[in-house]
């Protein structure tokens, strides 16, 4: 398990980036991290990795800490970047012969080792090539075959399919899959949120260094059932008229002909389309239910562009 | 652990071709230019004198004499004009350093106490001669005029030839004067070009380790393999030894290639050989000690750069700065009581004079370890430094 402790964190001559932030990543889950650009992803991995320490607060695997045992936390950690975490002038098989080689065993295990991560990521055919030559796929799934030499019971992926094929993509997310059916924990940041959708039994989202939700997927999805209706565009403007006094006394925001918002029950669906029907004003669309992790993301983070 | 690091170091130097060129051809270009280039000018014999143009005004028996002095000149080339627009075109053609006018009846002008501007010997120098080549052709020329004087006064004893010159030679100084150069072994040969440029550029190619130690270190930190490393169950120290040891391998390969092209390759090109004489095995741990000194100031500039060009550009320099006022460029010798003062403060110049306690003074142990204390002090006091910062490099890509 991964439990960080009311964590206090901010970057030299910066102001406080994380304030007693606190949370827990089971084991054996397939953990999804999501938030826009600056919302603090990154840094969050790099102290779950030791690669930062926190001014305030503890971050602990399986209970141990990284001031008392460093070595013994990262030596069952893979920590796969968004770059290309690799040496392009050598082969593939140079990085794995590299890489395999920092960490402990003998020749043979070592072997054992790389021929698993090129198996597990159908590098086979490839490793000669100088990764310099390498597609973005290939490259991506080299990253991840790197990662894989410990044989990691927790795996940190930051964006690994960005800039990729298709093909590669599912590739990766396969492999991901089944590395969490074996038993390894693995935290995921992406942008793309189908992927988190399809991947993660546990997702965090966060903004500005806090988690704003963090909870099996199904369940936050389902905590907040949304109401959309699409009004005809076509109609006179409505901002400021007694319907949309009446829509928001609702407890719904009224915004460009759409109504949005969370009804307390299907009685106040309803009333709401009675009010809409009285006014006459025709309706395209009426959609109720789960969240998409998508809407559920753009709700708590706003949709203004970040730098 | 340490092997693996080692192998893939060396595996990234010798892929890259910029580096390669860096480390190894820029030296022995350089070797092969300033050797040749400096033969005559730092001790050797070189096969290429400068030359001076001597143009005669009318030409009489006296002034054949005169001619034949000036040919025997040490050191000087002497091209013969038949005009004066003969001789300013050899100087225009850059074929001689300056062009000596001698005037109508100057044999006979020469005897009289005083002579008028027309009738003197006229030098014309090239404009852009140095000082000292100037002083060095007026001294000759000076000197041709004393033996002439001389070989006039003796006229008069009607002596033999040979007791005649003799007794010249005593007057002007020339058997007076016995030359030699001090060395620890008191062997008496002298030091040329080669023996000052192998070491020189040597020196300034190996602090060019800095080129590829700070291009790789910084691409490992933009590229995430930085970051990917310090998540491994690895010591920062470790990481940075590794880099130290395949670069430690690449200065002894220069090192090793740079005095065969002294001692092979220069003399293919009409110069002088590098010889190699007295405590030869001294280079050895000198070379090491100013290894450790580059790589580690390599490191420090690639563990504080915030960019490859940052590092490439200060790394450069930084390099050119220390060989600047360290006598890589320019000799001490020649520079003044102040800045010699502050070479004495460059590591390129303690690995100098360490090389040149050897290899021109032929000096022992006594002379080379106090340059081997302060290269390695320099050397140990930078690694520390660099490794504080090693952990900095990923801070910073956060």
């Amino acid at each position: 398990m991964i439990k960080l402790c009311a964590i206090d964190f901010n970057y030299a001559k910066q102001p406080l980036l994380f304030n007693e932030l606190s949370l827990e990543i089971t084991k054996g889950s397939l953990f999804g991290l999501l938030g826009p650009n600056g919302a603090g992803k990154t840094t969050l991995m790099s102290l779950m990795t030791g690669l930062l320490t926190p001014s305030q607060g503890e971050v602990a695997i399986d209970g141990k800490g990284y001031r008392n045992h460093r070595f013994d936390i990262l030596s069952g950690l893979a920590h796969i970047p968004q770059e290309y975490a690799f040496y392009p002038q050598l082969s593939a098989a140079e990085n794995l012969q590299f890489f395999s080689s920092l960490y402990p065993g003998t020749m043979s295990q070592r072997r054992r080792r790389i021929e698993h991560a090129i198996e597990l990521t159908g590098l086979t055919g490839h490793v000669k090539r100088l990764a310099k030559h390498f597609s973005g796929g290939l490259k991506r799934r080299l990253n991840l075959a790197i990662g894989l030499l410990n044989k990691p019971e927790l795996i940190f992926l930051d964006e690994p399919t960005v800039g990729i094929d298709p093909q590669s993509r599912r590739f990766i997310l396969q492999s991901i899959q089944a590395l969490n059916r074996a038993g390894s924990t693995i935290v995921y940041t992406s942008h793309y949120m189908e992927e988190i959708e399809q991947l993660c039994n546990d997702v965090a989202i966060m903004d500005h260094g806090r988690i704003l939700v963090h909870g099996p997927l199904n369940r936050i999805l389902e905590k907040r059932p949304m109401v959309e209706i699409d009004l005809d565009p076509q109609q006179q403007p409505l901002a400021g008229t007694p319907f949309n006094q009446a829509i928001e006394e609702m407890g719904f925001t009224l915004s460009h002909h759409r109504i949005t918002g969370k009804p307390r029950d299907q009685k106040q669906i309803a009333e709401l389309l009675t009010a809409v029907s009285r006014e006459g004003i025709p309706i395209l669309n009426i959609s109720y239910g789960k969240h998409t992790l998508e809407k559920l993301f753009f709700e708590l983070t706003n949709t203004h562009l970040r730098d | 652990m340490l092997i693996a690091i080692v192998r893939k170091e060396l595996l990234l130097v010798f892929r890259d071709i910029h580096a390669l060129m860096v480390l190894f051809l820029l030296p022995i270009v350089f070797i092969l230019i300033m050797s040749l280039a400096l033969q005559d000018r730092m001790g050797g014999d070189s096969k290429e004198h400068p030359g001076i143009g001597l143009w005669l005004e009318s030409e009489t028996s006296l002034d054949k004499e005169m001619v034949a002095i000036f040919t025997r000149l040490e050191g000087l080339r002497v091209e013969r004009a038949a005009s004066r627009q003969q001789l300013l075109r050899l100087l225009d053609e850059k074929r001689i350093l300056a062009a000596i006018t001698l005037p109508e009846n100057f044999t006979t002008a020469i005897r009289s106490p005083i002579t008028d501007d027309r009738e003197k010997l006229h030098i014309l120098y090239s404009a852009s001669l140095p000082a000292s080549m100037r002083r060095s052709i007026l001294g000759a020329v000076r000197e041709a005029l004393g033996e002439y004087q001389a070989n006039r006064l003796f006229e008069y004893y009607n002596l033999p030839d040979e007791q005649r010159r003799q007794r010249v030679d005593h007057l002007i100084g020339h058997s007076l004067v016995v030359t030699s150069y001090h060395t620890r072994n008191g062997r008496a040969e002298q030091p040329n070009s080669v023996q000052q440029s192998v070491p020189a550029w040597l020196i300034f190619s190996m602090f060019f380790v800095v080129i590829p130690i700070s291009t790789t270190l910084l691409t490992e930190g933009q590229q995430g393999t930085l970051q990917r490393l310090r998540t491994i169950p690895v010591p920062g120290s470790y990481l940075l030894i590794g880099k130290l040891i395949p670069y430690l391998g690449v200065n002894v390969i220069q090192a090793v290639l740079m005095l065969l092209v002294g001692i092979h390759l220069v003399p293919l090109f009409s110069g002088e050989g590098l010889r190699l004489e007295g405590e030869v095995w001294l280079l050895i741990p000198l070379t090491l000690a100013v290894s450790l000194a580059a790589i580690s100031f390599a490191l420090l500039i690639a563990a504080r750069a915030r960019s490859t060009e940052q590092a490439t550009t200060l790394g450069g320099i930084g390099n050119l700065i220390l060989a600047a006022i360290g006598g890589i460029m320019v000799p001490t010798f020649v520079m003044p009581a102040l800045m010699q003062k502050i070479a004495a403060l460059s590591p390129m110049n303690w690995a100098l004079e360490g090389f040149f306690a050897v290899l021109l003074r032929q000096g022992g142990w006594e002379m080379v370890w106090p340059e081997i204390f302060k290269l390695l002090l320099f050397a140990g006091s930078l690694f520390l430094l660099a490794l504080h910062s090693y952990k900095g490099l990923t801070d910073r890509k956060q």
